[in-house]
């Protein structure tokens, strides 16, 4: 599809739009628009500013100056509810559906219409109006299932049925935005997603936000880039070079130097971690070995094991049977505190609620496993610990007012930093885990880690990670080991300079 | 990857026999309840099989009566995630308003049934209170309705004035023993507040959306549904269903009695989270309410007939309740974290 | 073992160390000493005396009957403005403040008629008063082995009833109403309370003398009008015909078995008796159809006028407590004849007042209550 600029009418937007949080200029005089059928990516690093343009778009913000614009007209929203009750819905990246209820009063929560008559429920009425537009978006979807029996990536489909039934409740199209839908996704249910973009697209305009720039090229008839908090460029996907849009959004030539390839040094000689049929969870008689220093990257797609594999090194989930050893002495865990007295971090994909606890400050998730790097006698330090922790903000360039300041306000970029950082600050750590440590983050964040962790491997740690796509396990790491169904199916060396190909390692996961 | 041509073909449809299996799938039956209502029988049949004659089962029923129309009424409140703790107070303050609006022997009134209507006004306002300081005052349910438990019993202690009232309206004293196709009307005033309960839940805007705001308020509220609003609702239904209550154990007794929730709070949100309505919102319903409470009735009732020493059964009842509780949890223990 | 563990195992030894000196530091700051005050008679001029009444609350009619009682001794030395009552709701911390809070207002010249929540809270209830010099006599509960001694001035007097005969008594006329045959269930009160024992005792004296009555079981019912119902449906349904009689430690018990055996279609064939002397229950006994052929006098109003009269005395030096005897510190009331068929046309209401007789403060005082 070529681009039209001009001749299909705009149908939502922003106009000169700045928004402004305390001490944070978010938004800087936002002008972008989205018209009939089209899908309009938006790409951009955390701090560039999506997230609080979303919240505008989406209702539950207000601009501190400028204009929403739908259909030609300034618009205010109260809230969530005016902004669906207009006709532009938003698909959330944590997922918004009631579990304890069926699939079609989820999709038509609030939105009943005449299938409640009276206040009484016309069961058959009200299936029968969600299921078509289940059927929009996918088959195999039952509007008459509990939700909560659904497999997580249905029940994503789920919700962009829910955001098209609200978004048609005006007789006008509906507006669909989009944040970050495939980051919780695996390859086929991202393909399946794409479909769904594109039927969208036929009664619908659409706003994908992404940090995969690959999906973004994929699917968007245009893309905005964003860089702190304003709209810089607007670009053809189908015309424009990966590497523009990667300066444009970091200002500077990053594509080669991502992931630090030239910090990549040679792990020693020594074996740090040697598991031996080792069985649990999803997984079955894996044997493998890490050395000390060395970088292995674990490659699997959903139900190949490798997450359970790297719970059940942090003692996390139960063993069947085999053995693991580290420097030489033979592990027996059950309980994550001991694994971490034997100098083992893990760091969970599912950060919002295994690695970050929100309710505590910066400070106090930084020192929650290693209280005793801060402490002096039985008491912490508070001097040594404001130091440490200073220290730690600034090398991973955590952006934070302060180190009291609340986990839960800040970006999932710097949350999980600061999760990094948790595990880092203990001097003897000798192996860590990490289970998608860059997913949801920006690229100057996937840059930052990137970074940190060949400083740490050149130093001796041995890193096991579940990396998040294939470019960065193949590129990460000394070795690339692949999964399938819960047994190893492969294993490559990697070296700069001579990667193994992406086709050979993905043919092992699948 | 090439994407294949998409086929979108729509479900097949489904006949109405799904919503008699939607009612019979997983949690819809409250299974782990059922399953200790059958061990308590199957005890019982050796035991005393005195249990399940035609006498002791109309026992029960008289004896569940009570409890189920509490329970009822506090399904809704349990199922948003609060709890209502006032019953006790609620039933008091109905009861003595029945007490002295019959005939009875301290004053003039006699209004029949109407007296129950006024009982039943009174519960429904007391929840109304309750519900208005919870949803708009936002204080926790668990502190106002202590609050609302003791203005019930200061509104008994005040109708009371030091000498208990006795009813004296015989038609209405009727109503607890005289059986009707065998059983006493008030079964069946309990049996129609659990079928109208049932339905409510399952068929009625109310109903679904407290099973939502139990769910998830932050999403109901997104939605556009007035959580609060929902909120007054569900105690003013449990306050209703307090007062009736309360009505019903003064036909019972004959007198009013301050005193005559006593008890019952403890039997209800026992029967509650046993049938499976998790205290935590969202799940079980008002039949599950009902089978966790006829489970309690039948246990004290068989510990009686069982010959088992008074000394022990509080003590029993209650290691039967932690149990029953943590086999109902234990289902739901995976369910209750978040998962991709 | 690493650093981290050594440290972890370290820091904890050091808190629970320090919080165990915390605990016990704290347990050594005990009471204070007792002042024992000089043996001293009441100075009190009768119109400087305060009254109070101390009870569970007014919900209940034995209570009502108390403060009834109370009332009418007031009002025979013309203090009703300056009589109170207070209601404990079962709450013994808050029945202790209550009364530590009047002494602090009202000193030496306070007369307290107490029925305390627990027997536990007597020792504390004795030392305030001797602190403030003020007047007590405590009803029903007392610690084993602690009675009002020589050497407590302020405390003047404890006051309860024997169960033993009200049990007995009533359980006599139940099995003489059946003709000295059959078999009989009761239903008891909430098991660890001394009148329920006592009381229980007693039937357990007439079963001896009955040998044609047969106890089939019994079970509690918690001092509770609706668990006495239940618990009698449950038991009718295990006996059936069996069942000619249900004794019962109170009223409010037995007149739910009552309802229980209307329900059952069984009024009138099933006798009960009662212990308490309810209102509803004289009528019941009064009315030859209902089955309920006995119970007990109310000893409410005495309680509540002789336990102001007693403290009254001692307050104006009209008796010294330490010149008394011991069965007029630590007394049973004299017993009194259970009401049934024969003797109910003339028992007193339980609210009335009218032979209460207020010259001689100990006129009620029976056995003496051994320590």
């Amino acid at each position: 599809m070529t681009m039209t600029s001009t001749q299909t009418p705009a149908v939502f937007g922003l106009r000169n739009v700045s928004k402004s949080f305390p001490g944070v200029k978010a938004l800087k005089e936002v002008t972008l628009e989205v018209r009939e059928h089209e899908v309009v990516g938006l790409i951009g690093e955390n701090g560039a500013g999506k997230s609080t343009l979303l919240k505008i778009l989406s209702g539950v913000q207000r601009p501190d100056t400028g204009d929403v614009v739908l259909r030609d007209q300034p618009v205010s929203f109260g809230g969530v509810a005016d902004a669906v009750r207009e006709g532009v819905a938003m698909v959330y990246q944590e997922q918004s559906l009631l579990p304890n209820v069926t699939v079609a009063e989820n999709v038509l929560l609030g939105n009943e219409g005449d299938a409640v008559r009276g206040g009484v429920y016309r069961w058959g009425a009200l299936r029968e109006r969600a299921q078509r537009y289940l059927d929009v978006v996918g088959t195999g979807l039952d509007a008459g299932a509990t939700t909560e029996s659904l497999p997580f990536a249905q029940r994503q489909m789920v919700e962009v049925a829910k955001a098209l039934a609200s978004g048609e409740r005006t007789h006008h199209e509906p507006v669909i935005l989009l944040d970050e839908p495939t980051s919780v996704l695996e390859h086929d249910e991202i393909e399946k997603l794409f479909e769904i973009v594109r039927e969208l697209r036929q009664r619908a305009s659409v706003v994908f936000v992404s940090h995969r720039m690959n999906e973004v090229l994929a699917v968007c008839d245009r893309v905005y880039v964003m860089r702190d908090g304003a709209v810089v460029a607007e670009r053809n996907p189908k015309t424009v070079a990966e590497h523009e849009l990667y300066e444009l959004m970091v200002g500077e030539d990053r594509a080669e130097g991502f992931y630090h390839e030239e910090g990549q040094v040679d792990p020693q000689p020594q074996t740090r971690l040697e598991i031996s049929e080792l069985s649990g969870g999803h997984f079955h008689d894996v044997s493998l070995s890490v050395a000390k220093g060395e970088v292995v990257a674990l490659m699997g797609v959903q139900e190949s094991g490798r997450e359970d594999l790297g719970r059940a090194l942090f003692g996390a989930l139960p063993l069947r049977s085999g053995t693991i050893t580290l420097d030489g002495a033979p592990l027996r865990f059950g309980m994550p505190t001991q694994a971490v007295r034997d100098g083992i971090g893990y760091i969970p994909s599912e950060r919002k609620i295994d690695g970050a606890v929100l309710g505590m400050s910066v400070n106090d998730n930084m020192t929650l496993a290693h209280p005793d790097q801060v402490s002096r006698g039985p008491f912490i330090d508070p001097v040594k610990e404001r130091s440490t922790v200073r220290d730690w903000l600034d090398r991973l360039k955590v952006k934070t007012p302060s180190a009291a300041t609340l986990m839960r306000t800040l970006s999932g970029g710097n949350q999980q930093k600061v999760v990094l950082a948790k595990w880092l600050l203990d001097p003897d750590l000798r192996l860590l885990v990490l289970d998608t440590p860059t997913r949801g983050l920006d690229i100057g964040a996937k840059a930052d880690v990137y970074r940190l962790i060949r400083e740490l491997a050149a130093k001796g740690l041995s890193v096991l990670l579940i990396a998040d796509t294939l470019d960065e396990g193949i590129a990460m790491s000394h070795r690339v080991i692949t999964m399938k169904d819960g047994r190893i199916t492969g294993e490559f060396a990697s070296h700069p300079g001579n990667r193994p190909d992406k086709t050979d390692v993905l043919a092992r996961m699948v | 990857m090439s994407a294949a041509p998409t086929t979108t073909t729509p479900a097949p449809a489904k006949p109405q026999s799904h919503r008699l299996h939607d009612l019979v799938h997983a949690e819809k039956v409250p299974v782990p309840a059922l399953a200790v209502l059958i061990l308590i029988t199957l005890v019982m049949l050796l035991v005393n099989p005195s249990f399940l004659s035609l006498g002791n089962l109309s026992t029960l029923a008289v004896q569940s009566a009570v409890p189920v129309v509490l329970a009822v009424g506090l399904t809704f409140v349990v199922l948003m995630g609060g709890i209502d703790l006032s019953l006790e107070g609620v039933m008091a303050a109905s009861g003595m308003a029945t007490a002295v609006l019959l005939l009875n022997d301290r004053n003039g009134f006699d209004l029949g049934l109407w007296a129950v209507a006024v009982a039943v006004a009174v519960g429904a306002a007391l929840g109304a209170l309750s519900g208005f300081s919870v949803a708009f005052l936002r204080v926790p349910s668990f502190i106002v309705t202590i609050g609302t438990w003791q203005i019930g019993l200061g509104i008994a202690l005040l109708l009371f004035a030091g000498k208990p009232p006795r009813i004296q309206d015989a038609g209405f004293l009727r109503l607890a023993v005289n059986p009707v196709f065998g059983l006493p009307l008030l079964v069946w005033t309990a049996v129609a507040v659990v079928l109208i309960g049932a339905w409510i839940q399952h068929y009625s805007r109310f109903g679904r959306y407290v099973m939502v705001v139990g769910g998830g308020e932050d999403i109901a509220r997104l939605s556009g549904i007035p959580v609060r609003r929902i909120r007054v609702y569900g105690f003013i239904v449990s306050g209703f269903c307090a007062g009736l209550a309360g009505a019903l154990a003064t036909a019972r007794t004959g007198v009013g009695d301050v005193g005559i929730g006593t008890g019952q709070l403890f039997i209800t949100i026992a029967g509650v989270v046993i049938g499976g309505t998790v205290l935590t919102g969202g799940r079980g319903g008002v039949l599950h309410s009902v089978v966790g409470v006829i489970v309690m009735v039948a246990l004290a009732n068989g510990m009686v007939l069982a010959g088992v020493s008074s000394f022990i059964q509080q003590a029993v009842l209650g290691a039967i309740v932690v149990a029953a509780a943590v086999t109902t949890m234990w289902r739901l223990r995976a369910r209750l974290r978040v998962v991709k | 073992m690493t650093n981290h563990a050594r440290f972890t195992r370290l820091r904890v030894t050091a808190v629970t160390g320090a919080v165990l000196l915390a605990a016990l530091g704290g347990c050594a700051a005990g009471g204070g000493s007792s002042a024992a005050g000089p043996a001293e008679k009441g100075t009190c001029k009768p119109e400087d005396i305060t009254l109070v009444q101390s009870g569970r609350g007014l919900e209940n009619e034995y209570y009502v009957s108390v403060d009834a009682g109370a009332k009418a001794f007031a009002a025979s030395k013309g203090l009703t403005a300056k009589y109170q009552w207070i209601a404990s709701d079962g709450d013994s911390s808050k029945q202790l403040s209550q009364i530590k809070s009047i002494l602090a207002n009202g000193g030496e010249c306070v007369v307290l008629n107490v029925d305390p929540n627990e027997a536990s809270i007597v020792p504390s209830l004795v030392k305030e008063v001797d602190n403030a010099g003020a007047w007590l006599v405590t009803q029903w509960n007392t610690p084993p082995g602690l009675v009002p001694g020589a050497d407590d001035q302020h405390w003047v007097a404890h006051m309860s009833v024997d169960g033993v005969p009200q049990g007995y008594d009533t359980a006599k006329a139940l099995f003489e109403s059946m003709g000295g045959q059959g078999s009989v269930v009761a239903l008891q009160g909430i098991l660890d309370n001394p009148p329920a024992k006592e009381r229980f005792a007693g039937l357990q004296k007439a079963l001896a003398e009955y040998p044609g009555i047969k106890l089939l079981e019994d079970q509690t019912a918690s001092w509770d009008r609706t668990k006495g119902q239940n618990v009698t449906q449950s038991l009718l349904t295990k006996y059936g015909d069996q069942v000619g009689g249900v004794w019962a430690a109170s009223d409010s018990m037995a007149l739910g078995a009552l309802a229980a055996i209307n329900g059952a279609g069984k009024a009138g064939q099933i006798k009960v008796s009662g212990i308490d002397g309810l209102k509803e229950a004289i009528d019941a006994v009064a009315n030859p159809n209902s089955g309920y052929v006995a119970t007990t006098q109310s000893t409410a109003a005495a309680q509540g006028a002789y336990g102001l009269n007693i403290g009254f005395a001692a307050a104006t030096g009209q008796i010294d407590p330490a010149t008394e005897p011991a069965n007029h510190r630590a007394f049973n009331l004299k017993p009194l004849p259970p009401i049934t068929a024969a003797n109910v046309a003339t028992a007193p209401d339980p609210t009335d007042t009218s032979n209460l007789d207020f010259a001689d403060p100990f006129a009620q005082a029976g056995s003496e209550v051994k320590p």
